[in-house]
C-alpha cells in the first residue's frame, strides 16, 4: 500500500515536471520566435507591392514612417528638364553613406515618387538647387531614387542598461534626389 | 517624576532618530556610478548619464541638450558606430535625437592621434525610436531616420526630441528629423518617459566595440550643455544625475554641472565626455 503511494505521488511529480516543460517551451516559441525571422525577413523583402506602386519597400513600415510613395511619372518627362541617372544617384548615395555601401552585399534602385511631411531637415545647398523642395519645406511628392543596401548587421542605439533584445539592422535606405542627384535623407526599419 | 519624564523623552527622541534612519537609507538620492568592461562585439558602451523621474503624471515629454561636438571626430570600427544623444527612456522602450557616425576613415590621422581624425567625414544627423517588442537578430519595432548632413567638428548643435500631439517629434537646430506616433500598436505602446539619459555610445554587432572610440579626447573634449527635460508640466534644467555611466575607455567631467542655484543659469553648467585613450 505504502509502496503505491510512493509510485503514485512519483508519477504525479513526473506529469508536473512534464507540464511545465511543455508550458515553458510554448511560452519560448511565443516570445523568441527566431527560428522564423530569417524566413519571415526575406519574405517581407519580396513583398511590399501597393496599389499602382512597384516597390520592394514595406509599404506599411513606410506609413508607420509617415512616408507615401505613389507611381511616378515617366522619368524622362519630368518638367522638361535634366534629371540624374541611376548610375550618379548610386554614387552619389554611396559618397554620402559609406559605410552602407561597403557593408551591403545588395544593392538596389528604385525610382519613386514620395511624400514625406515629417523630415524637413535638408541642406542649404539642397534647398538652393531644388525649387518645389524650398518652396514646401518637404517631399510631397517628389521624384526620387531610393538606394537600397541590404546584408550589414548594424546594432541600434539603445539606452544604457537596455534590457531589451538590443535591435540590429540589415537594411538601409537612401533617398536621392532625381532633379539634382543629392542625397536627401536616409532611413532603416529592418 | 523628572526622572520619568526624562525617560520619556529619550525614548521619543530615539524613535524620532529612528525614523531618520530608515528615511535616509530609502530616500537616499546618492549618485550611482555604472562602470562595465565592455569589449564584446553586440555590446553597447556607454559614457553619459540619466536623471530618473519616474512616471508621474504625464512623465516626460521633452528633453534637449546642446552637444559640441569636439575638433577631431572619432574613427569607427568595423560594422560599427559612434555617436551622441540625449535620449527619452521607458523601460524597453526609447527615442532619441543625436549624430552619428558610422563610416570607417581612410585619410591622415590628425594630431588627435590614432581613433581621432579631422577633418569630420561622415557624421550624420539622426532619429531612433523603438518601440520595445525588438527580438533576436532583428530591428522589429525600431526605426531608424538619417539627415543627409551632419555636424562639423567643432560646432554647437541644438538636439531635442518632443511629445508633439500624438507624435515624437524629434529636431536638430529646429529641423525636424522624424515624427513617429506615440503609438504603434494599442498593446505596445510607448506613451511618455520616466527617464531621460545624456551619452555618448559606441558599438558593434560584428566586432568588438573598442574598436570604435567616443567622440572627443582629453585636449579636445565632447561637451553636453543647456541639457533639460520637460517632466509632468516643469521644466527640469540640469536635471541631477541619478547615475552616471563610464565603461570602458569612456571619461567624463562632472565638475562644471549641477541642478542648484548657482547653475540655474543653464549655460553655466556642462558635462564634457571624452574617450580616455586620445
Amino acid at each position: 500500500m505504502k509502496k503505491t503511494k510512493v509510485i503514485s505521488v512519483l508519477c504525479c511529480l513526473v506529469m508536473l515536471f512534464s507540464f511545465s516543460i511543455f508550458a515553458y517551451a510554448q511560452d519560448e516559441t511565443q516570445i523568441n520566435p527566431s527560428s522564423n525571422i530569417k524566413e519571415n525577413l526575406s519574405d517581407n523583402q519580396d513583398e511590399g507591392v501597393a496599389e499602382n506602386v512597384e516597390t520592394k519597400q514595406d509599404i506599411d513600415e513606410l506609413e508607420n514612417m509617415g512616408i507615401v510613395l505613389s507611381k511616378p511619372e515617366p522619368i524622362f518627362s519630368i518638367q522638361n528638364v535634366e534629371t540624374v541617372s541611376e548610375k550618379v544617384a548610386l554614387k552619389n548615395a554611396g559618397e554620402e553613406f559609406p559605410q552602407w555601401e561597403e557593408d551591403s552585399k545588395e544593392v538596389i534602385i528604385e525610382y519613386q515618387q514620395i511624400t514625406n511631411p515629417n523630415f524637413r531637415d535638408f541642406s542649404e545647398e539642397v534647398l538652393a538647387k531644388n525649387e518645389a523642395l524650398r518652396k514646401e519645406g518637404y517631399m510631397n511628392n517628389l521624384p526620387v531614387y531610393i538606394v537600397t543596401y541590404r546584408g550589414m548587421s548594424y546594432e541600434g542605439n539603445v539606452p544604457d542598461s537596455y534590457k531589451g533584445e538590443v535591435p540590429i539592422h540589415h537594411e538601409y535606405n537612401v533617398v536621392v534626389d532625381v532633379l539634382t542627384g543629392e542625397p536627401l535623407m536616409g532611413f532603416s526599419y529592418r | 517624576m523628572k526622572k520619568r519624564l526624562a525617560e520619556k523623552i529619550i525614548v521619543v527622541l530615539s524613535l524620532f532618530s529612528l525614523i531618520l534612519f530608515f528615511e535616509g537609507i530609502f530616500t537616499s538620492k546618492e549618485v550611482s556610478a555604472d562602470s562595465q568592461a565592455c569589449s564584446v562585439n553586440k555590446t553597447n558602451c556607454f559614457n553619459g548619464f540619466e536623471h530618473t523621474f519616474g512616471a508621474g503624471g504625464t512623465a516626460v515629454t521633452s528633453v534637449y541638450a546642446d552637444i559640441s561636438t569636439p575638433s577631431y571626430m572619432p574613427t569607427v570600427g568595423s560594422q560599427g558606430s559612434s555617436s551622441a544623444w540625449p535620449m527619452i527612456v521607458n523601460d524597453t522602450k526609447y527615442v532619441q535625437v543625436g549624430w552619428i557616425k558610422t563610416n570607417k576613415f581612410a585619410g591622415n590621422y590628425g594630431s588627435g592621434g590614432l581613433g581621432q581624425v579631422f577633418p569630420s567625414d561622415g557624421e550624420h544627423f539622426f532619429y531612433e525610436i523603438n518601440y520595445g517588442y525588438s527580438s533576436i537578430g532583428t530591428s522589429l519595432g525600431d526605426y531608424q531616420v538619417y539627415s543627409a548632413k551632419g555636424p562639423a567638428a567643432g560646432s554647437v548643435n541644438g538636439y531635442r526630441v518632443e511629445k508633439s500631439g500624438n507624435y515624437w517629434a524629434g529636431e536638430v537646430n529646429g529641423n525636424q528629423i522624424a515624427a513617429f506616433p506615440l503609438s504603434y500598436d494599442t498593446d505596445k505602446f510607448l506613451y511618455s518617459g520616466t527617464a531621460v539619459q545624456f551619452s555618448e555610445e559606441i558599438n558593434s554587432a560584428v566586432s568588438n566595440p573598442q574598436s570604435s572610440a567616443f567622440a572627443g579626447g582629453a585636449n579636445y573634449r565632447s561637451k553636453f550643455s543647456n541639457v533639460r527635460a520637460f517632466f509632468n508640466g516643469k521644466t527640469y534644467y540640469s536635471p541631477s544625475i541619478t547615475r552616471y555611466f563610464t565603461d570602458t575607455s569612456a571619461s567624463q567631467n562632472r565638475s562644471h554641472y549641477g541642478d542648484t542655484s548657482v547653475y540655474s543659469n543653464q549655460s553655466n553648467s556642462y558635462i564634457e565626455f571624452w574617450d580616455s585613450r586620445y
